[in-house]
């Protein structure tokens, strides 16, 4: 049960970095064809980062845990 | 085989999964920490769209962080404990217990500890103290004896005529010889029947046939002797 929240817990990561990288545009506060304000480029930057990490924390956990079940099963 | 830190016996790496998450979850909530503190740092105009994203974001970021955070060191430490790296968790109960039993345990060490520091303490030496009484009680003695000395013990005193009492510094008279030896010489702890009073035994001997009522006085005052001591 704690593994899953925790697998969740990443995903809700991975669309929070997501969200910051649409926010600007889905939210109009930066103009398309323009140049990028601060804002702008400091949400792309976390939320593209964010989105990247959790992205591959997540594949790196669930790779552990079928290598476990891997384990478990040759053991069984 | 022997496993090395962070890997099983077979190799496998354990705990990277685990790290894996919390760092990520770790990186959420400096994130959203971040998000939190833009409007104010870079001046984002007040109540925008700008601000109210980042602020909502942020907050929001921070929780789920957290909660992942947790759920991942939860999950690690689980893990630990059944590869027996931590201790297996004991009920409450017994915790209470156990944590009863090391205060009891405590207890009666500090007791032990504190009863030792009083039996070190140094006790008066027996031999000493009767040794410094003896010194007290000597002067004391000798006057006793010389007094004793003094009476005449051919001359039968009459039952009702008071005994002369001598002044032992202007004229003092010779005591016999063995039993002035035997008051200077050092009694031995416990040995309270000793030469001295011997001493007061001898006298109406030597006296030859004295008086009945001499020998009982002086029988007395070798009995006061013998409770003074």
């Amino acid at each position: 049960m704690v593994s899953r929240l925790a697998m969740g817990g990443l995903v809700a990561l991975f669309l929070a970095g997501a969200w910051l990288v649409a926010a600007p545009f889905a939210l109009r506060f930066q103009p398309a064809g323009e140049v990028w304000t601060g804002a702008t480029r400091m949400d792309m930057a976390l939320g593209g980062t964010l989105a990247a990490v959790s992205f591959a924390a997540f594949f790196v956990a669930l790779g552990g845990r079928i290598r476990e079940m891997y384990a478990e099963g040759c053991r069984g | 085989m022997e496993s090395r830190p962070g890997r099983d016996v077979a190799g496998r790496d354990v705990a990277g999964r685990y790290i894996a998450g919390l760092c990520a979850s770790a990186l959420g909530l400096c994130g959203g920490g971040w998000l939190v503190l833009t409007p104010f740092a870079f001046g984002y105009p007040g109540r925008g769209r700008e601000a109210m994203s980042a602020l909502a974001t942020g907050g929001g970021l921070i929780v789920v962080a957290t909660l992942t955070l947790v759920c991942w060191a939860l999950a690690w430490r689980r893990r630990l404990r059944a590869d027996g790296v931590l201790p297996p968790r004991q009920p409450a109960s017994v915790q209470r217990k156990t944590r009863r039993s090391a205060r009891r345990q405590a207890r009666a060490e500090r007791l032990v500890r504190t009863s030792r520091q009083r039996e070190l303490e140094p006790a008066p030496d027996p031999a000493q103290v009767l040794t410094d009484l003896r010194a007290l009680l000597t002067p004391l003695l000798s006057a006793a004896e010389e007094s004793v000395a003094v009476m005449p013990p051919q001359e039968p005193v009459p039952a009702q005529a008071p005994l002369p009492v001598p002044e032992p510094a202007q004229a003092p008279l010779p005591v016999p010889e063995p039993a002035g030896e035997a008051s200077r010489e050092v009694q031995a702890p416990g040995h309270l029947r000793g030469t001295r009073s011997a001493s007061f035994f001898a006298l109406p001997r030597q006296a030859g046939p004295g008086s009945l009522t001499q020998g009982a006085e002086l029988l007395m005052v070798g009995t006061g002797e013998e409770e003074s001591w």
